[in-house]
């Protein structure tokens, strides 16, 4: 499933998750809020008809791990994003502030997902329209402050089922710009996996691709990926976490 | 022989004719009937259509190069630019910046295409995308459809002719045959080509003996309603052959649905609604029997946000601008109000929008509008002088 193409009576729904933790001190903070507006700049031309933009996507951002716990910094349909993006592109900024502090709270992050999800779903799912299956992407540097519960959080959003279009879609990146730490990009098993703990999490916690996915995937020149691979990618450095955000944001956008 | 033809056009739900892409054009003295559909994805595809049904229109039909270049391409190519750089010339900071990131995507505009040429004895087509003739006898039945994408499925990925030279895409398809047999033409793009390929006989009879825009309006309201016809911009041009034994053609419009002249009538009635809007805002400002502040706050406020707008003065009531401005003073105040259409634009927006409980923020906003108000009468009156 997760088929329809995103249009103004079939709004697609992407849900960013940013950690904010302390860990993302640095490089990692500026270039989570680069690739976010990497790829809602993105969004946003695939929504441009002339002079004017469709509402064809909305866009929530949650934060975890600032100083706020959890929270949702920025909401609304990528129309309402215009002016500030405009502003991003001219002066080389981001669309969110770099932050980094405190613990890394990914569960209850997903707990917030799930809430904003199920909003979205009861107000849409009233319309005859069909509802394309919500996009959740995940950018951390590390570890939640609980497994269990972030496992158990995350799959419960992807186990949430759409009226028309199938489960939410969960695409998950970890970032880590070391160079004695090589890139895992879509794996079909654990078995690749041993030894890299991020990794193995984050196989539980994300969504297959689908035929539709790998080749959005491949336009935005990822290889070696086949039927059966999981949307995530391990130990991500700058240029595959910008276009592994593009790739999740504009799945849906022909 | 007589043709008889409606020409109908209707664009995405929601969305006005100035936004949609389809275009038509038709020569009754060459008999040549063009229809084109500019592709979303690409950069101001309504002008490139627009073009290319006017060259199809003023040079007919086998003037085409190697089956895949427009013969005329560095002329229309060197007209779909300039028109461009006009149209982007007139532009708000916001729409250039939404223009430009449009073009990242696609610099070039694209379009499908069929056109048809009618003589005494033959008629000729030629057709590039998801386009479509379809071609009936007196029965209705179909006697043959021409389009270069024949037979494939109907998605976003259409062949087309592109601004850019090199960037064409498919094999124009080309095909003729004897007019005797034929009682009707009909010119579709693609959203209304897939419902009438899949449609009932009845449901295509009524298409085919539309005459009025009311009723193709209404069909195409149905259908889209029913989810047997994708939303999509829609043009349908109809020609009814009538045989006769007369050697000349004679041409007769039923219904000529003139997309420029929809456009404009469209941008007029938006102007007088901005022209009422701001009389109706400036009514409420000074009839308000509960203000939603008190004067004095809305003073306090103001000192921070009307450095630039003239003083209001509070004298100045309803009575006293209906009177200085009859209704076609009204329209002209709209249009010069034209020149103040990117502060306005989104200050009207915002009163629509902001819920009562930023009041303030609101009135603010009326005061500033009384202002942009007095600062057009002013214009107005030296304009008189």
């Amino acid at each position: 499933m997760a088929n329809i193409q995103w249009g103004t009576k079939t709004p697609g729904h992407i849900i960013y998750l940013i950690d904010q933790s302390g860990s993302m001190s640095g490089v990692n903070e500026q270039k989570a809020a680069e690739s976010i507006t990497a790829a809602m700049i993105e969004t946003l031309k695939g929504c441009i008809n002339g002079k004017e933009v469709r509402n064809r996507v909305y866009v929530t951002i949650i934060g975890y791990g600032n100083e706020n716990g959890v929270s949702i910094i920025r909401e609304g349909w990528i129309a309402d994003f215009v002016s500030d993006l405009q502003n991003c592109k001219t002066n080389n900024t981001t669309i969110i502030a770099p932050k980094s502090y405190g613990m890394t709270p990914m569960a209850e992050a997903f707990t917030m997902a799930n809430k904003c999800i199920n909003t979205w779903l009861s107000q849409r799912q009233t319309q005859d329209a069909k509802v394309p299956a919500p996009i959740v992407i995940n950018i951390t540097d590390g570890y939640p402050d609980n497994v269990n519960t972030a496992t158990q959080e995350a799959q419960e959003v992807m186990n949430i089922q759409t009226r028309d279009d199938g489960n939410v879609l969960v695409f998950n990146i970890h970032m880590d710009d070391s160079s004695d730490q090589v890139e895992i990009k879509f794996p079909t098993n654990k078995s690749v996996l041993k030894g890299v703990p991020e990794g193995e999490f984050l196989f539980d916690i994300s969504s297959e691709m689908t035929e539709d996915f790998i080749r959005a995937a491949k336009a935005q020149r990822f290889e070696g990926i086949m039927t059966g691979s999981k949307g995530f990618v391990v130990n991500a450095k700058g240029d595959t976490l910008v276009r592994f955000v593009t790739f999740g944001s504009g799945v849906s956008q022909h | 022989m007589r043709l008889e033809y409606s020409a109908f056009i209707m664009p995405h739900i929601g969305d006005s004719y100035s936004q949609c892409a389809d275009r038509f054009a038709i020569d009754k003295n060459t008999h040549r009937f063009a229809v084109a559909d500019g592709v979303g994805a690409s950069f101001f595809p309504e002008v490139w259509a627009e073009l290319v049904v006017k060259d199809f229109k003023d040079h007919g039909l086998f003037e085409f190069e190697k089956d895949t270049i427009l013969l005329r391409e560095p002329d229309l190519i060197s007209s779909w630019k300039d028109e461009v750089t006009n149209k982007i010339s007139n532009l708000t900071s916001k729409e250039k910046f939404l223009v430009e990131m449009s073009k990242e995507k696609c610099d070039f505009a694209a379009c499908t295409f069929v056109g048809l040429s009618i003589d005494n004895k033959e008629w000729h087509c030629k057709a590039l995308g998801d386009s479509y003739l379809f071609v009936l006898d007196k029965d209705y039945k179909l006697i043959t459809k021409v389009a270069s994408q024949n037979g494939h499925d109907f998605d976003n990925f259409p062949e087309y002719f592109a601004s850019e030279h090199g960037k064409n895409n498919g094999t124009i398809a080309s095909e003729s045959g004897n007019i005797s047999e034929v009682a009707y033409f009909i010119l579709l793009t693609d959203a209304i080509s897939d419902w009438f390929i899949n449609a009932n006989d009845d449901k295509r009879n009524t298409l085919v003996n539309l005459r009025d825009r009311q009723s193709f309006e209404s069909l195409i309201n149905t259908e889209r309603a029913s989810g047997k016809m994708k939303d999509d911009d829609t043009t349908a041009v109809i020609i009814r052959v009538m045989q006769d034994d007369s050697e000349n053609i004679s041409v007769e419009e039923i219904c000529n649905m003139d997309i420029t002249q929809l456009i404009k009538e469209e941008e007029s009635f938006i102007v007088e609604q901005q022209a009422e809007r701001l009389a109706k805002v400036a009514g409420e400002e000074t009839t308000q029997s509960q203000p939603l502040q008190t004067e004095e706050s809305m003073s306090n406020n103001d000192a921070q946000t009307t450095d630039n707008i003239p003083s209001i003065d509070k004298e100045t009531d309803n009575a006293e601008i209906k009177t200085q401005i009859d209704n076609n003073e009204l329209l002209e105040l709209a249009q010069t109000m034209q020149e103040y259409e990117e502060k306005m634009g989104s200050i009207i927006r915002k009163i629509n929008d902001i819920p009562r409980r930023y009041k303030k923020e609101l009135n603010k906003i009326r005061r500033k509008i009384k202002g942009y108000i007095k600062q057009t009468i002013k214009i107005l009156d030296k304009m008189k002088n």
